[in-house]
């Protein structure tokens, strides 16, 4: 039997954490079904379950800051609901947006779908194409990682024992050209075949793409930006983008027989993604 | 109340504001609660079993093992082909057989104790599919088989149908794939049981209590009368509640112990334990003449029914009857094998293997359609079945034929679609129809239905009936025919259902048979508790040859003038005499066995007609399908209740979208809803129901029914929507991302 502790303020929790027993809830989409199969096979369940979802820090919601930052502990439906996410983060509210169910939605958190490091997380890729750094806190103090730094591998990540994210900051506002595409098998409620997160600036300067469920941890498709940063907008560079996508996918990956499906969605979403970004900026299609 | 309104469905409150207590649900303070466990892999032998392990867990109870059943440990619908073993017995046929049964004083008792069972196995080969299982040398499923691992062949022969072909202006030929399909009933398999005075008594969810009386007590080795089924409520069935689940498990440790029991099956094990639809794949050659007459159609289909039979001889039957569809085919040659292997098994679901042919049969009218330059709709209105003609089997329809008016009243919206539809940058979108024909009833066997309807003293009607009732709605649209024949409202009838102590035998709510086949057998149950209380009437008034009408609380002199008497004046006459005011009824469809080596019969005495349209959009970025319109025309025969007609239909189509795009049930890797896609309702399309009442002359008030007809029509209809956007036929199920996006690529590197 597990106890479960609500942690009252974030010292509490930190403390808690430190004894080095505890797992952390917080929207409890993902716990909950682990807790489920450890039950089913006899398995142990966590000693403690620690809540942190009334910590106030872990809900600071600040989009519209000059380094906008969004808390762990706010949830998906906040996300696509609030317009101040909507007018800085399009992207995090897009991706927010097509998050499992609305009753997922409603629970599941931003930090708990980084931590849970599900290589198909949809924050998680929206968060990685923004840049976004993590703050993280612990008893010893404070630290700050990127994305690709915090998750490494399916479900494995750098956190420590003892350590809580607290949120995620975005170095800037990123530009308006931002669109979150996913590719599920229905129309809702389903886990990524794949996932896109696109931000483009009028200048193509700064271009960022991100593609989830199809590498082992979250990545930036630095090559794509490349050759968009230094192409001419329109339908050719969207189509050797999606086409170079695909390369970047296949040359990690290797021909699985997955590819033979997600090599050339990947290149179509790209194309299709990066048309609609770059028409949300005014440009034409 | 109107025969044809939207009658409240019974019960709809409770499961409304979730009062309802399903199978599932059954169990009180106290109860032991049983886990089985299951085989880690299969084929295989079982080595040795050690559980005193799980003795030691606290709590644990006992554990049973295949020596532990009293009777016979080979359980199974169809009686010659009873072949499931509830515990392995030596030999585990399949991954995830049970070889063991714990029960506890709590379920986490029950699961450590399951897990602490030791059990050694040795891999034996096996087979997985079953063109290998049906190949010479194959490892034998059951070796004591004498036809190896072939379950059932059955053929249809009409005609001569390679000559007709050979004269065929047109030919098509193609092969079609479906895989395995999971129910997903809301409600997973669950019950409880107890022991009482001798006998044992099961409550569980199930579609078929009668059956189940018979097969746990030759499970226990006793005579049925010590077995006593009640139907707990039942959260959705589609032939997965069909088999007998966790109820032989119940009755046995009920047995043992004599202690309440209760069982639940995890959603996992619903997935591991429970039948699956039969895969199949199909190799169709049709013919037509210039103007699109077809000429014949040869059929080769072939499928697995996993490690046991189950309803594979029903459905095996049934797809051979069904594959040409509902059409005039002069010739006709089908072969329907359905082959053993190592798979979990396969059985009844929603259609029982119709589904499956229809998706051929539709996608060779397409091909055809094509082959012609016809409009596919012609091209089906051209050749639907009228009254009058001939089935495959041989069987001329006299009445309720109405395949055309389902297509006729499909046309507007199909031409809508048709002349409306958008492709745009990443979109393409298509239009496809599809028809079917289903036979009422079991196959070419007596499948009859019984009912009582008794009048009380204090003026209730009671409507005593075996039928299950899955959320299908039977209780309610049984209560409406009861009441509309005695002239009562549908409130005033109570009902009693679903147990074998106080309901006799109606078979099972599956074959889309109890409207028909008990609606008929409670009419006639009517009928005659109505000549029950005129006699009684007539003795009361002395007068023998009095020509009587029952109305209501009524009897009536017929003519109109002459003496009015109170039903309760006759009743209280006839409890005076000590008489029960209780009569019966049964009803069993007229048929004929087929001809074992033709298939040539009357197999059914009625047949359900529809013809659906589906509008589809293909997101050519992802190969991701959205169903967004269905138009489902269906001929019912005549509607006893219209909402819950239109509810089978929309409920219908969505299994529909499933199967088309979605749902494959993979063994090992789709266990639970989580990996096992069902749709959701943002997958769910516009759905227009359209109510075809083209009478049946044996039905009740012309009735028919619609259960598994809603569904039928949905896949080969998005099929061939989906092959109409793209521009290439696509003839393998689920149209999943994959075959969606290498069908787009295709097509495009094609080309020029």
């Amino acid at each position: 039997m597990s106890s479960f502790i609500i942690a009252r303020d974030l010292p509490e929790a930190l403390e808690i954490m430190g004894r080095g027993e505890a797992r952390i809830i917080a929207g409890g989409t993902d716990l909950m079904i682990h807790l489920r199969q450890a039950r089913l096979s006899s398995r142990q369940a966590p000693p403690v379950i620690l809540d942190v979802s009334r910590l106030p820090e872990l809900q600071r919601l600040e989009p519209g800051a000059p380094r906008p930052f969004v808390g762990a502990g706010v949830t998906f439906h906040r996300l696509e609901s609030d317009p101040e996410v909507a007018r800085h983060l399009p992207l995090l509210a897009q991706a927010a947006s097509m998050v499992g169910s609305l009753q997922v939605r409603q629970t599941g958190t931003i930090g708990g779908n980084v931590a849970n490091a599900s290589p198909a997380a949809d924050g998680m890729t929206a968060l990685t194409a923004l840049g976004a750094r993590a703050e993280i806190a612990s008893l010893k103090g404070y630290r700050e990682c990127s994305i690709e730094e915090l998750v490494t591998a399916p479900n494995k990540t750098t956190l420590a024992p003892g350590e809580i994210i607290l949120g995620f900051t975005v170095e800037e506002a990123p530009p308006a050209g931002q669109v979150f595409a996913k590719v599920g098998r229905r129309q809702a409620v389903s886990v990524a075949r794949l996932n896109l997160a696109i931000s483009l600036d009028p200048q193509l300067g700064d271009p960022r793409i991100a593609l989830g469920a199809c590498f082992p941890s979250p990545r930036r498709l630095r090559d794509v930006e490349k050759l968009i940063r230094q192409g001419e907008p329109g339908r050719q560079l969207w189509q050797a983008a999606g086409q170079q996508a695909a390369q970047h996918f296949t040359d990690v990956c290797g021909w699985r027989s997955s590819a033979v499906y997600k090599a050339p969605a990947v290149t179509r979403v790209t194309e299709r993604a990066l048309e609609r970004a770059w028409q949300a900026l005014g440009g034409a299609a | 109340m109107m025969l044809g309104a939207s009658a409240i469905r019974v019960g709809a409150q409770d499961r409304a504001t979730g009062k309802t207590r399903f199978g599932f649900d059954q169990g009180r303070e106290g109860d032991l609660f049983l886990v089985c466990v299951r085989a880690a892999k299969g084929p295989a032998r079982i080595k040795s079993m050690d559980y005193a392990p799980a003795l030691a867990v606290p709590g644990v109870v006992r554990v049973f093992t295949a020596g532990d059943i009293p009777g016979q440990n080979r359980l199974g619908i169809i009686p010659v082909s009873k072949d499931q073993e509830f515990l392995a017995q030596g030999l585990v046929r399949h991954y995830g057989q049970a070889v063991a049964l714990v029960a506890a004083e709590s379920r986490e008792a029950a699961l450590a104790g399951a897990r602490a069972v030791r059990v050694e196995l040795e891999d034996l080969p096996g087979v997985f599919d079953p063109a290998e299982a049906l190949a010479a040398g194959a490892p034998l499923v059951h070796a004591d088989r004498a036809e190896g691992n072939l379950l059932k062949e059955n053929r249809i022969i009409k005609g001569d149908a390679e000559a007709a072909l050979a004269r065929s202006a047109v030919l098509v030929e193609a092969e079609y794939a479906i895989g395995r399909v999971e129910h997903a009933a809301l409600e997973m398999e669950g019950g409880r049981a107890y022991y009482q005075d001798g006998r044992v008594i099961v409550k569980a969810c199930t579609q078929n209590p009668h059956y189940d009386q018979g097969d746990l007590a030759l499970f226990l080795g006793v005579e049925p009368d010590r077995v006593r089924v009640v139907q707990a409520e039942t959260g959705g069935g589609f032939g997965g509640k069909l088999d007998v689940s966790v109820q032989p498990y119940l009755a046995l440790a009920a047995w043992h112990l004599k202690r309440p029991v209760r069982m639940a099956y995890t959603r996992e094990e619903t997935f591991l334990a429970t039948a699956k639809r039969h895969p199949f794949r199909m190799r169709y050659v049709s013919g037509a003449d210039e103007e699109g007459r077809l000429t014949a159609v040869k059929a080769e289909l072939l499928s697995d029914t996993g490690a046991f039979a189950s309803y594979g001889l029903a459905v095996c039957m049934r797809a051979a009857v069904h594959a040409t569809g509902p059409y005039l085919v002069p010739n006709v040659a089908v072969n329907c094998r359905m082959a053993y292997t190592n798979n979990t098994w396969n059985g009844a679901m929603r259609g029982f293997g119709v589904p499956q042919v229809a998706l051929a049969h539709e996608g060779q009218m397409d091909a055809l359609a094509a082959a012609l330059g016809m409009d596919p709709l012609e091209l089906r209105l051209k050749n639907a079945l009228r009254a009058d003609q001939a089935t495959a089997t041989g069987q001329v329809l006299k009445s309720g034929v109405g395949l055309t008016q389902c297509l006729e009243r499909l046309r507007p919206i199909y031409e809508a679609w048709r002349h409306g539809l958008s492709h745009g940058g990443w979109h393409r979108q298509g239009v496809g129809l599809g028809c079917m024909y289903y036979g009422i009833g079991n196959t070419g066997v007596s499948n009859p239905s019984t009912a009582q309807m008794e009048w009380l003293p204090d003026g209730r009607v009671v409507l005593y009936t075996g039928v299950a009732e899955l959320g299908q709605g039977s209780d309610t649209v049984l209560r409406q025919l009861a009441a509309q024949r005695l002239g009562l409202e549908p409130e005033e009838i109570d009902l009693c259902r679903g147990d074998t102590d106080r309901t006799t035998n109606a078979g099972a709510s599956s074959a889309s048979r109890q409207t028909y086949i008990s609606g008929n057998a409670v009419l006639n149950a009517a009928d005659n508790l109505e000549e029950l209380l005129l006699t009684g009437a007539r003795e009361l008034l002395g007068a023998r040859h009095l020509d009587l009408d029952l109305r209501g609380r009524l009897i009536l002199e017929k003519g109109g003038q002459g003496r009015t008497l109170e039903v309760k004046e006759v009743a209280r006459f006839l409890a005076s005499e000590g008489r029960e005011i209780k009569a019966g009824g049964r009803f069993d469809p007229n048929f004929t066995a087929l001809d074992p080596a033709t298939g040539q019969g009357r197999p059914y005495a009625a047949y359900a007609f529809a013809a659906q349209c589906a509008l589809v959009e293909v997101d050519t970025a992802s190969g991701l399908v959205k169903v967004k319109e269905v138009a489902a025309a269906h001929d019912v025969g005549r509607a006893i209740n219209r909402r819950a007609v239109m509810g089978q239909i929309c409920g219908g189509v969505m299994m529909g979208v499933g199967m088309a795009l979605m749902e494959e049930y993979q063994q090992g890797s789709t266990d639970n809803l989580q990996n096992y896609h069902i749709p959701t309702a943002a997958d769910a399309p516009r759905v227009t129901p359209l109510i075809v009442e083209e009478p049946e002359e044996t039905g009740p008030y012309g009735a028919k029914g619609v259960g598994e007809p809603a569904l039928i029509p949905t896949a080969p209809a998005v099929a061939g929507a989906v092959s109409q956007a793209l521009g290439r036929p696509m003839r393998r199920l689920p149209l999943n991302l994959e075959r969606v996006m290498e069908a787009i690529t295709t097509a495009e590197d094609q080309q020029p």
